[in-house]
């Protein structure tokens, strides 16, 4: 294993993260106040952790001003990441008439700029949903975007036709090591901290990191991932590949999805200095990342790169 | 494309029908001379636009700019599609009829069937925008299938009559039978007309942040060129008091199982 460098006195792997091609887009949702927004927002990235079982990657990016929102509304910006455009579609489809359509005073909105030449790449919004109207809903053209006003029980439901789809990266990552669960999940929430203001990237898994990193295949074919034994402590003796040092016992992954290498790199950056300027009381002691040697994804996140 | 500016010489008191004047046609003439050499039928004669106007070449993109009073001048900007059609000055009847895209930009007043379709035509304006300063006649919007009329001012009997689709704001006055026999569309309104409740229904309170969209985008549209000259701020304001305090709307025609709205501040 290379030496790598240090920061803070914490080990850093000269490895690099692998991240692939992924459809992406940005929803915007406003409403009336914060308590709906956040439902609304809860609610539409549920269940929206990793493609592998729920089909999509899905969380709220940032918070929106009314100020910056199309309606003068609080709101949150959304972003989501799937596998294959029809995926995307599916997916965007139902959360959105499940999840805010259903949710008291709130409205949805394309958070992508229009393309010039317009895109062809579109995931329906009000186009899917306004047969929920039953012929009551009413189409409105504002600046070449249409809108569609969809009769409901507080009025009425606001949103966009359509959103267009654009290309995005998933998978940038890195793997936090320590010898204690309290210490690596502080430098976790540190990462997770100072990774959610920034624009473009989310971190879908819960509270924005994860402990049953994956590596691709399984000794069972009808899985597709399985645990990732090499950072697995309760395997390192028993795993021939593992990768955990001695005093390494607790390992906990944050997964970045990005709307560009730069953002996936911004994001990567901003989390690792913050944890390793944690206070974990010297109980993280490395930081590494996960790829599978470079055949998966296109997209090479070098942490040496990232952070000198 | 070419942009050209008309000013016109002397006031015509006889009828002009201004519709060989389309952008698109005059955009494709080389120079003034072309222009000057178009033929508008003027009463019972026919006139060299030469002769009716002082043509030049103007610096704005894609747009036909027309200076005077163009109140004898009728159905200009007929079928009118790309671009940007200023009037400066009060323009005649059917101005935009039938437009399927583009801009129309009056600064004085409009005559009647404003967006309205001519002859035997059965749809009116579908799609593009047009904002009047001043005040239009009758039957502005008429059978309007999509699209946005923003007027200043007020508006004459039968506004919005047989609208299909699309978005009405008079700021000023309206007479008598306005949405008359409206199938879709939003007229929004200082004050609901008062109308018969056999065709539409009685007035509800509600609010929606479709309005805060359209108000946002009027005062957008206010604020740059050359739409500053053209501000509809009172228009604005309706809209932006809809947007903050909520609307009554009534829904009707029911006489033609419409269910168009008219919407003033609640």
């Amino acid at each position: 294993m290379d030496e790598g460098f240090q920061i803070n006195g914490i080990r850093i792997d000269a490895t690099f993260a692998e991240a692939f091609d992924m459809k992406a887009t940005r929803l915007v949702v406003t409403a009336e106040d914060h308590y709906w927004v956040s439902a609304a927002a809860a609610a539409m990235t549920g269940f929206g952790t990793s493609v592998i079982g729920c089909g999509i990657e899905i969380a709220v990016e940032r918070e929106l001003a009314p100020a910056h929102t199309p309606d003068g509304r609080p709101g949150v910006a959304i972003l989501a990441f799937t596998v294959s455009g029809k995926d995307m579609e599916k997916q965007i489809s139902r959360r959105a008439g499940q999840c805010i359509l259903t949710c008291p005073t709130t409205a949805l909105y394309a958070g992508i700029e229009e393309t010039d030449p317009k895109s062809d790449k579109r995931i329906p919004l009000g186009k899917s949903l306004r047969y929920f109207g039953d012929g009551h809903q009413i189409s409105k053209m504002i600046r070449g975007r249409r809108y569609w006003r969809i009769p409901v029980m507080d009025g009425e439901f606001v949103c966009d036709h359509e959103v267009p789809r654009i290309d995005g990266i998933g998978g940038g990552n890195f793997i936090m090591l320590g010898n204690s669960t309290r210490a690596v999940s502080t430098a976790c929430r540190a990462a997770v901290d100072a990774i959610r203001p920034l624009q473009g990237s989310i971190t879908p898994f819960p509270g924005g990191a994860t402990r049953s990193g994956s590596k691709v295949g399984s000794k069972y074919p009808a899985l597709s991932a399985s645990t990732n034994d090499a950072f697995c402590p309760t395997l390192r003796t028993c795993a021939t590949s593992s990768e955990l040092m001695r005093d390494e016992s607790v390992g906990m992954e944050i997964v970045i999805d990005g709307l560009s290498d730069e953002a996936i790199a911004t994001a990567m950056r901003a989390g690792i200095e913050a944890a390793c300027h944690a206070d974990t009381e010297g109980g993280l002691l490395r930081i590494t990342a996960g790829n599978y040697g470079g055949k998966l994804g296109r997209h090479h996140f070098h942490l040496a790169e990232i952070l000198k | 494309m070419n942009s050209w500016l008309l000013e016109l010489r002397n006031e015509v008191n006889q009828d002009v029908d201004a519709s060989p004047l389309t952008l698109l046609d005059l955009a494709a003439c080389h120079d003034a001379d072309q222009v000057n050499r178009i033929q508008l039928r003027c009463g019972d004669q026919t006139r060299d636009v030469g002769e009716l106007f002082s043509v030049s070449k103007s610096t704005a993109k894609n747009e036909l700019r027309i200076c005077g009073n163009l109140k004898r001048f009728h159905r200009l900007g007929i079928q009118h599609r790309v671009g940007r059609i200023v009037v400066e000055g009060d323009v005649g009847h059917y101005a935009g009829a039938m437009m399927s895209g583009g801009e129309l930009l009056v600064s004085g007043s409009a005559g009647d069937f404003l967006a309205a379709p001519v002859d035997a035509y059965r749809s009116g304006m579908s799609a593009g925008r047009i904002r009047v300063h001043g005040s239009v006649g009758h039957y502005a919007g008429h059978r309007l299938r999509r699209g946005e009329i923003v007027v200043e001012g007020s508006a004459g009997d039968f506004l919005a009559s047989h609208t299909i689709a699309g978005t009405i704001v008079v700021a000023g006055d309206v007479v008598g039978n306005c949405g008359y026999a409206m199938r879709r569309g939003t007229l929004i309104l200082n004050a609901l007309p008062t109308t018969s409740r056999t065709r539409f229904s009685p007035p509800i309170e509600s609010q929606s942040p479709f309005f805060a969209l359209l108000a946002k985008e009027l005062s957008a549209a206010d604020k740059t060129q050359p739409y500053q000259a053209f501000a509809c701020k009172k228009a604005s304001q309706l809209v932006e008091q809809i947007a903050d305090q909520g609307y009554q709307s009534i829904r009707g025609d029911f006489a033609v199982g419409g269910q168009g709205e008219i919407i003033s501040p609640g």
